[in-house]
């Protein structure tokens, strides 16, 4: 690490790494952290430290020389399709500053997309040293060494015989970034459908033509449901500051922005959330409710403990 | 005798297949089109079922509108500046128009490429006969607006026929570009214009949807007038049902209800129709609207 690079670390640190990684309040014992927390602010890599602050910090989450496995849905193009880059930056840095052991992003992400951060400089050391499945970039096919076939899932209700990336179960921390958009098949795209980034493309077609019926969207809702019983995040960071509302997932699309920043450990809760963003009800999300029927998470936004925050 | 026939008919369906692929890819432009440039890969032409291979998410939709093929294709040049040209084959001119206006929504329409354009900064698309293409620009240099446009030109001139708009636009004469007027062949179009459910609960196959003087319009056509009737009964049933709506209220041929922001939808039969008003003002009355759309479609059925 050259002087830079230290100076930057070492300012962070006191920015950000101390104060974040040390909650106060877990001192007292017993602390109920919130189910939510949502960070308005037009500076999304302080809201980033300030949402994953007010859940405890990110040593409640990542240990001393844990391995970290990151899911960013950042394959797209047009503004409002992608989380900005600066959370997806400010999440590596707090796990590189709670000292990962390695960091894995599970599906591809390109050069390009941090480029987009003006934080991309003075993060590249991190990114330098980033782990990254290369071989998970659209479309992805199987291969043994990236790959493993789970034949079934504990509970699931359609999803049998997927190809899933195998670091997925190996990490010891998975965390997930998503943006809170519209989807053309299932209306929200956000921390449920994003698991859809760690399969192949051939897993990924049954969710849509495997009933066997053209554009069947409680198919595809369910299977995404069933997909997240795989494993659920440790923690997820959602990006609901600018996105589209339509013509999703790729866009270009109707842009709301509102710059929030939502996290949580519970990806029915933030997408439930997301329904809110574009001015729906979870009850509307078909995938909301089949992972909420299967007990993973909660969809009823009045039953959680929520924090927002404006920064 | 029986297998020849079945081996005859196999190759004439691989050989119209084949030819239909040739004239695709014959759109592309060549590399004398771009002097300095090369193309970073073969062009791919996927089909069917395979356009998930290259649409990561939101293929449904182009198969709900009658998806063929497409051949995409990427440019390169030295100063490392990126074409990427997507020509999509439909079934016919009206569901190309369909994916067009669907998906171009947000962007304003002109006459200047094909059919129909959407010109975005690094951005084209148009229409024109069945096919609907997209020319994007990604750089790290500069943004050559006019070698875009040259080339959406090109492709343009070599689509021979402009093919026809959908009967249903026909019917209402709403070809003016400045109205955006979405054709909408399925229930997915419909969820991106306005939602109202994951199911089909309007039996939608063929509608336009438009948004004009503060209400979103919508009108279903269906092959008779019973099937209206039974739309109409199943989406009364369904929104009643929906706890995101409200207030559902019989009304004149049809009902009434409110949407999750207070607003007013009215739904009426009409003939084989359905014509569908959401109000997005809670001052807007939807009354004089769908006189006026009632009036239009009785003109088009001869009822009046």
């Amino acid at each position: 690490m050259d002087r830079r690079h230290f100076v930057y670390r070492s300012s962070g640190l006191i920015a950000g790494g101390l104060l974040l990684n040390f909650t106060p309040l877990r001192l007292f014992g017993n602390v109920e952290y919130p189910d939510l927390c949502i960070v308005k602010s037009s500076d999304y890599y302080k809201a980033t430290f300030r949402a994953v602050h007010e859940l405890g910090g990110i040593k409640r989450f990542v240990t001393s020389g844990s391995s970290i496995g990151f899911l960013i849905n950042s394959n797209f193009e047009e503004l409002g399709t992608y989380p900005q880059p600066d959370i997806a930056l400010a999440m590596l840095f707090l796990c590189w500053e709670a000292g990962a052991r390695e960091i894995v992003i599970l599906q591809s992400v390109s050069e390009n997309y941090w480029r987009r951060s003006k934080n991309f400089e003075k993060h590249h050391y991190i990114i330098d040293e980033l782990k990254q499945v290369d071989k998970n970039e659209h479309p992805a096919v199987f291969n043994e060494s990236d790959f493993v076939v789970l034949e079934t899932i504990n509970d699931a209700i359609h999803l049998k015989n997927i190809e899933i990336i195998r670091k997925v179960s190996e990490v010891d921390v998975f965390i997930s970034i998503p943006i809170l958009k519209h989807h053309t098949t299932s209306i929200l795209t956000g921390a449920l459908k994003n698991m859809m980034g760690l399969c192949t493309r051939k897993t990924n077609v049954t969710f849509h033509l495997g009933s066997g019926v053209r554009n069947d969207p409680g198919y595809l809702g369910q299977c995404i449901a069933d997909l997240n019983l795989v494993r659920k995040p440790d923690l997820v960071v959602a990006d609901a500051v600018e996105f589209i509302t339509g013509n999703g997932p790729d866009g270009p699309g109707p842009l709301k922005k509102l710059d929030l920043v939502v996290a949580g450990t519970d990806p029915v809760a933030i997408d439930a959330f997301g329904a809110k963003c574009l001015d729906m009800e979870p009850d509307d999300i078909i995938t909301i409710k089949r992972a909420y029927q299967l007990g993973i998470g909660e969809m009823d936004l009045s039953k959680l403990k929520i924090s927002e925050i404006q920064v | 005798m029986r297998a020849a026939f079945s081996i005859m008919i196999f190759l004439i369906i691989l050989l119209t297949q084949i030819v239909a692929g040739q004239e695709i890819e014959k759109l592309i432009p060549t590399l004398s089109d771009l002097e300095g440039w090369k193309m970073t890969a073969e062009p791919k032409v996927y089909i069917g079922d395979n356009l998930f291979d290259l649409i990561d998410g939101g293929a449904d939709l182009y198969l709900e509108y009658g998806f063929d093929r497409v051949v995409t294709v990427h440019y390169a040049d030295p100063a490392l500046n990126n074409i990427q040209i997507e020509i999509y084959e439909m079934i016919d001119a009206p569901s190309a128009y369909g994916i067009f206006s669907i998906t171009q929504q947000a962007v304003e329409w002109s006459k200047q490429y094909g059919n129909l354009s959407a010109v975005k900064e690094e951005y084209i698309s148009f229409w024109k006969n069945k096919y609907y293409v997209i020319l994007s620009w990604s750089s790290r240099q500069h943004l050559d607006e006019p070698l875009l446009a040259k080339l959406a030109n090109m492709i343009a001139q070599k689509i021979a026929e402009k093919g026809t708009y959908p009967d249903l636009l026909l019917g209402f004469q709403v070809l003016d570009p400045g109205r955006k007027v979405i054709f909408l062949k399925g229930n997915l179009a419909l969820s991106n214009f306005y939602y109202f459910d994951y199911r089909d609960i309007f039996m939608l196959r063929e509608a336009l949807a438009c948004n004009l003087e503060g209400h979103n319009r919508i009108i279903v056509k269906y092959p008779d007038q019973s099937k209206a009737l039974e739309a109409l009964a199943g989406s009364k049933q369904s929104i009643t049902s929906n706890r995101r709506f409200t207030d559902v209220t019989m009304a004149f041929q049809g009902f009434s209800c409110k949407d999750n922001k207070g607003n007013l939808i009215l739904i009426r039969q009409i003939e084989n129709y359905l014509a569908i008003l959401v109000a997005l003002d809670n001052s807007i009355s939807l009354i004089p609207y769908m006189d006026d759309v009632t009036q239009k479609i009785e003109n088009i059925t001869g009822n009046r």
